[in-house]
């Protein structure tokens, strides 16, 4: 390949990297205005419909779930570009597929009133529906267009890096050997991992939209609702955790920038990633605790799995962060402590998680705001902060200070948003509610009342926090100035 | 008290990750290159108690998960229960069909299942809390066993969205 056509392929995959970016943070923006508006329906500031509610959660929990998967995907996709020639034509296919996706889901759900939330547990889209039939089919077909979006830049990872690594790259199977780790890139071994788990679970998801789309032509079938909720559940649970893990590869492949040392593959990285991707694929059993027609041994496994996940998440992926940053003379400026915070957030979040994900505490925890604590913690303030990141290491600006104003507004308001998510689940009050005021128990209407309009406030602080980073992205340097112009996106060409 | 117990170590593992994560971060300005290899040390230690801390809770907890402990009551009574949208159907294997009394300090029975969608039977007690719960789904009998120990009216709420009522789907029984 010559200079003139990897500088071509360089300028075009950091250009559609930009496109798809902006194009999540949209979206993103968008799916926060849609989670204030809840919070505001469930604290009775303004009035809602159930149908409207339930129709925005819907929305809220498709849109984020995917629109932080697809961000994540393009921010992996950028930086082992540097390593490997991935396709610019599966990039440019994908990102069509997904706004596809995007604008069916927005169709169905906000003009069309679909409303089983993001989950669709079977057989709710199919049993005394509030909304037509023609937006379940819609919704189905939608997922599967995001499902053939990811599996494309999936395959496509993994194809790349055999190309030029080989097949003992793949979950660094080489240095698990005993060879040397020294040539294979961390963000190599980690994107190979996230693809891999993310193809399970896009194929089992897939798989799960082809019976719901059986049952929509023929009513009369009926499907295990068991089955149905472990395959649904597993999809879930892959894809929001490969969003995080991800966004971690990005951190392992920029922070050296920063930090100036480097951050290798070894054996003990190696078999870390490797127990990741097996709690990743088995922690997901911690979802259907309640359901005892499962068997007691999936339960036990599932508590054992969540647990594991803490080990090469803390003492490998964490530690390596402290290593790469402690007495390093680190300028902290908006990517790296952004990476830094974000990773903060994430194992934060992590412990609330590991503490559910133990049967006996998820016997009074199940279903309540707590899970939405969690999960909100290592999205809100984990991968979204290593997200923007990203963008502002790849876009730059030229005010500073308005980027780092955005953050300790992001700061404020996601913290305080989830800690209403805390307070809930500890004073019991349930989720997915349209209102909280139907609840005969008083301590839990009010509660969950009040801790919703304290929640609407903090989440509206950080939606101004994240269009204040809009409003910084916008004042970046042209094209041409900014520094990340000179990275090549195919470096490793 | 789960509950709180849960909260109280979520609140202080939290503050010491902010705590730590706050230490490194100002530690780090400063370059002092042989400091650099301090992490691996003390990752060692790190590594160790974690996996002390993780099995220890493993052993504690596991006993008084739902499938375990059941095995050790014996039910003095048993009542039916069946979730359809957007109602709860309750009856009892003795005494008053239409108003379930539960005895106190005796271990009860629920068989709980669903007759159209999935539903989740969330019990809460006299004092707001959560007290047991489970999913009730459809073409599936999910045995829950508990020993109430206060007296009172206990609330039964739907904890797995349902659908349009969702949110009011309701019931109550008395423990006497």
């Amino acid at each position: 390949m010559s200079a003139e056509e990897t500088d071509s392929y360089a300028r075009a995959g950091r250009k559609l990297t930009i496109l798809w970016v902006v194009t999540m943070l949209a979206l993103f923006a968008v799916m926060i205005v849609l989670g204030i508006t809840m919070r505001l329906a469930q604290g009775h500031a303004i009035e809602l419909q159930p149908t409207t509610f339930y129709a925005i959660m819907t929305m809220h929990g498709l849109g984020m779930a995917g629109t932080l998967y697809s961000g994540a995907l393009a921010a992996l996709w950028y930086v082992l570009a540097r390593h490997v020639r991935l396709s610019l034509v599966v990039y440019r296919i994908a990102l069509g597929l997904i706004v596809l996706g995007a604008v069916g889901l927005v169709a169905a759900t906000l003009i069309g009133g679909f409303g089983p939330g993001w989950y669709l547990l079977y057989p709710l889209p199919f049993v005394n529906a509030a909304w037509p039939a023609w937006t379940t089919g819609v919704v189905i077909g939608s997922m599967m267009l995001l499902g053939v979006a990811w599996l494309l830049i999936q395959f496509d990872m993994l194809r790349a890096t055999v190309a030029k690594y080989g097949m003992g790259s793949l979950l660094g199977i080489r240095v698990l050997r005993g060879g040397s780790g020294d040539d294979l890139p961390s963000v190599v071994l980690i994107a190979s991992v996230c693809s891999i788990a993310a193809a399970v679970g896009t194929v089992v998801g897939a798989a799960t939209m082809m019976i719901y789309f059986f049952k929509w032509m023929t009513p009369e079938t009926d499907f295990d609702p068991l089955l149905l909720k472990n395959m649904m559940l597993f999809f879930g649970h892959v894809i929001v955790n490969i969003a995080m893990y991800c966004g971690i590869g990005v951190v392992y492949e920029l922070m050296p920038s920063f930090s100036k040392h480097p951050w290798k593959v070894n054996r003990l990285v190696a078999i870390a990633w490797n127990a990741t991707l097996f709690a990743i694929l088995f922690a997901y059993f911690h979802h259907l605790y309640m359901d005892f027609g499962q068997k007691n041994a999936l339960q036990v496994f599932g508590q054992f799995a969540s647990y594991l996940s803490a080990l090469p998440a803390t003492a490998v992926t964490i530690a390596g962060l402290f290593t790469q940053v402690h007495r390093s003379g680190i300028k902290w400026g908006f990517t790296p402590l952004s990476f830094f915070l974000g990773l903060m957030g994430w194992v934060i979040g992590g412990l609330a998680a590991v503490v559910d994900a133990t049967i006996s505490v998820n016997l009074v925890f199940h279903n309540t705001l707590w899970v939405p604590g969690h999960f909100h913690t290592y999205f809100l303030v984990g991968f979204v902060l290593i997200f923007l990141g990203f963008m502002h290491w790849l876009l730059g600006t030229k005010v500073k200070s308005l980027s780092f104003a955005s953050l300790a507004l992001m700061l404020v308001g996601g913290y305080g948003f989830v800690l209403m998510f805390y307070l809930g689940g500890v004073s019991s009050v349930p989720r997915r509610y349209a209102s909280y005021q139907s609840i005969p128990v008083e301590q839990v209407a009010e509660t969950g009342t009040k801790l919703a309009t304290y929640g609407a406030a903090f989440g509206s602080t950080f939606l101004l926090g994240t269009l204040l980073f809009a409003v910084a992205l916008l004042l970046r340097p042209k094209l041409s100035e900014s520094q990340e112009t000179r990275e090549p996106a195919a470096a490793g060409h | 008290m789960t509950e709180v117990w849960a909260g109280l170590v979520s609140l202080v593992g939290g503050l010491i990750v902010i705590a730590l994560f706050v230490a490194i971060a100002v530690l780090a300005r400063r370059s002092i290159p042989e400091a650099h290899g301090n992490i691996y040390k003390a990752r060692r230690y790190y590594a160790i108690f974690l996996v002390l801390a993780l099995v220890g809770a493993f052993a504690m907890t596991l006993p008084r998960a739902p499938y375990v402990a059941f095995q050790n009551l014996d039910p003095v009574m048993t009542i039916s229960v069946t979730g359809k949208m957007w109602s709860w159907q309750l009856k009892a294997d003795q005494g008053d069909p239409d108003e379930i009394i539960v005895p106190l300090g005796k271990p009860v029975q629920f068989d709980v299942t669903a007759e159209d969608v999935n539903h989740g039977f969330g019990i809460y007690g006299p004092d707001g809390n959560i007290v047991t719960q489970t999913q009730a789904m459809p073409g599936y009998v999910n045995r829950l066993q508990h020993t109430f120990e206060k007296p009172g009216t206990y609330h039964v709420l739907c904890l797995e969205f349902c659908g349009l009522m969702h949110h009011a789907m309701l019931s109550e029984f008395t423990v006497r």
